[in-house]
Parts: structure tokens; C-alpha cells; sequence
């Protein structure tokens, strides 16, 4: 694995794949909930799935984002020496 | 009008888990929406949080992120940061959602959701009801109308409280209709069984 592939793979894992595990896992509880213990016959449904709906839209901006950026071209040295965070340290 | 708004149903189309036969569902209590609004106006001001910065703060503190790719992976960070907004804000309306108050022809459930594995189920037969009152205190509850009912059943038993709820006016008439109703056809099933 080169250094590149590393890189991407912790920015994969940072960016998307453990925000996209926790927003699964509490959607999922979530839409449980209103199905189950939501009324029949009462609006609970639809807006569980207007939850999820926008959920995955999220998801999908997310994932797009991802694979649009250029990762090689992200250098972290040259972001903190480009930034002023010293102007507060002052 | 005002019955229509707390939703009136007499339909049977409408049930929850744990019905009995020949039960109708006759009031679905939740709170007002207005008691939403302080989350609401919270979840707001963290929505506008990554705009403020990137407004106010990035040029001065990170002017790399005005321009590509960073400005890609600052807009990558707020959509996860908003992900987790929708997932708050939709916690906090399935709390609300869940946290009802059903009346039937035969009795009032009072179902409290704390939390996802937090659940109160709390049940009073009507015919149980011994004093019922509503209040509406305060500007904005009067504006708004919503307030809240008390219901004292007998002895010394758990007093039911339906905090903030639309139209307490209404549902109070409402379940002293029911209580009358169920008293009533309770009189009958005495006089056959002495028949």
C-alpha cells in the first residue's frame, strides 16, 4: 500500500464510511421507532420516510464529495502554513 | 374546528399496538408545537454555524479553504456536521412524536417515549375519573392555545397530567363526553346482569 492509498483510505474512513455507519444506525433506530410505536393510520410513516429520504440524500452528497475531491492535491502542511491560527495566539 | 385540530378520530383505521377489540380511538393528545420551537430555534442557530464561519472567520484564520480543493472538503465537513443536525433534530421530533396521549371510548393512555429504550405506558379506565381540569396559564399559552389538564382518579392514586397540549378546553369536554358515555352503558350492563 503506498502512502497515498493510506492517506485516502483514513480520509475515506474520517469522511464517510464511520459518518455514514453512525448516520445508518440512528436512522435506522429511528424509522424503528415511528413504525413501531407510531400511531396507524397517522402521518408517521411519511415522515419517517421523509427522514430517510433526506438522510440519504445527505449520504449521497457525502459520497460524491468524496470521489469529486483530489485528495493528492491536499497537502496538510502547506493548509497550516497558508493559515493564520497564530493571529489568535497572539 | 378546535376538534378537528386535535385530531378527532373516529375512523378505525386508526390504531396503536396494544388495542383492545371494539376499542375506538377517539383523541390523539401531543403536545402543542410550540414547545418545539426553543429546539427548533437551536437546532437553527447550529445550522447557521458553518456559514458564520466560513464568513466570518475563514479569511482571516483559514484563507486556504476560500479556495479549491479545500473549499470542497470545508463543505464536505458541514454536510457531515448537518447530517448530524437532521439526526438531532429528528431525535428530538420522534421524542415529541412518540410522547402521546390517547383516549379511547374506555380509557386514556398516557404514553411517554424517554429517549429510544426509555418507554412509560400509563393506562386509566374513564370510568375511574373523579375530577378533571384544565389550565391555560401564562401569554403565549393563551395566545396559542394550548395548556394543560389534570386528572384526578379515585383514592390516592397517580394523578394523569397532560402537560402543553392543544386545545385543553376541547379534549377536557371531550373525555368528560367519554366518561359520562362509559358510566352510562356501565348502568346498563348492571341493570341486564340484575335482570
Amino acid at each position: 500500500m503506498t502512502v497515498d492509498a493510506s492517506f485516502l483510505l483514513v480520509d475515506f474512513l474520517a469522511f464517510v464510511f464511520i459518518p455514514l455507519g453512525i448516520f445508518f444506525l440512528l436512522g435506522w433506530l429511528i424509522y424503528y421507532h415511528l413504525n413501531k410505536y407510531g400511531i396507524k393510520g397517522d402521518s408517521t410513516k411519511k415522515v419517517a420516510l421523509l427522514f430517510v429520504a433526506i438522510l440519504f440524500l445527505i449520504s449521497f452528497l457525502i459520497i460524491s464529495l468524496f470521489f469529486i475531491i483530489n485528495w493528492n492535491e491536499i497537502n496538510i502542511e502547506e493548509f497550516i502554513e497558508n493559515s493564520n491560527i497564530s493571529l489568535y495566539n497572539k | 374546528m378546535a376538534e378537528k385540530s386535535i385530531n378527532l378520530y373516529k375512523e378505525e383505521k386508526f390504531s396503536f399496538p396494544g388495542q383492545h377489540k371494539n376499542e375506538i380511538v377517539v383523541l390523539v393528545l401531543r403536545k402543542h408545537l410550540l414547545t418545539l420551537s426553543p429546539y427548533a430555534l437551536q437546532l437553527l442557530g447550529f445550522s447557521l454555524l458553518p456559514v458564520f464561519i466560513y464568513i466570518l472567520v475563514v479569511p482571516k484564520v483559514f484563507p486556504a479553504f476560500l479556495g479549491f480543493p479545500y473549499q470542497n472538503v470545508y463543505l464536505l465537513v458541514s454536510l457531515i456536521y448537518f447530517g448530524f443536525l437532521w439526526i438531532i433534530a429528528f431525535i428530538i421530533w420522534t421524542d415529541y412524536y412518540l410522547d402521546i396521549w390517547i383516549v379511547t371510548d374506555q380509557r386514556l393512555l398516557d404514553i411517554e417515549q424517554k429517549g429510544f429504550f426509555n418507554r412509560v405506558v400509563s393506562e386509566l379506565d374513564l370510568k375511574k375519573i373523579q375530577d378533571i381540569t384544565s389550565n391555560v396559564s401564562g401569554i403565549i399559552p393563551t395566545m396559542f392555545g394550548y395548556g394543560n389538564i389534570q386528572i384526578q382518579t379515585a383514592a390516592e392514586e397517580k394523578k394523569f397530567e397532560l402537560k402543553s397540549i392543544a386545545h385543553p378546553v376541547t379534549a377536557r369536554r371531550k373525555i368528560i363526553e367519554l366518561y359520562k358515555k362509559a358510566r352510562e352503558e356501565d348502568k346498563f350492563v348492571f341493570r341486564d346482569k340484575d335482570e
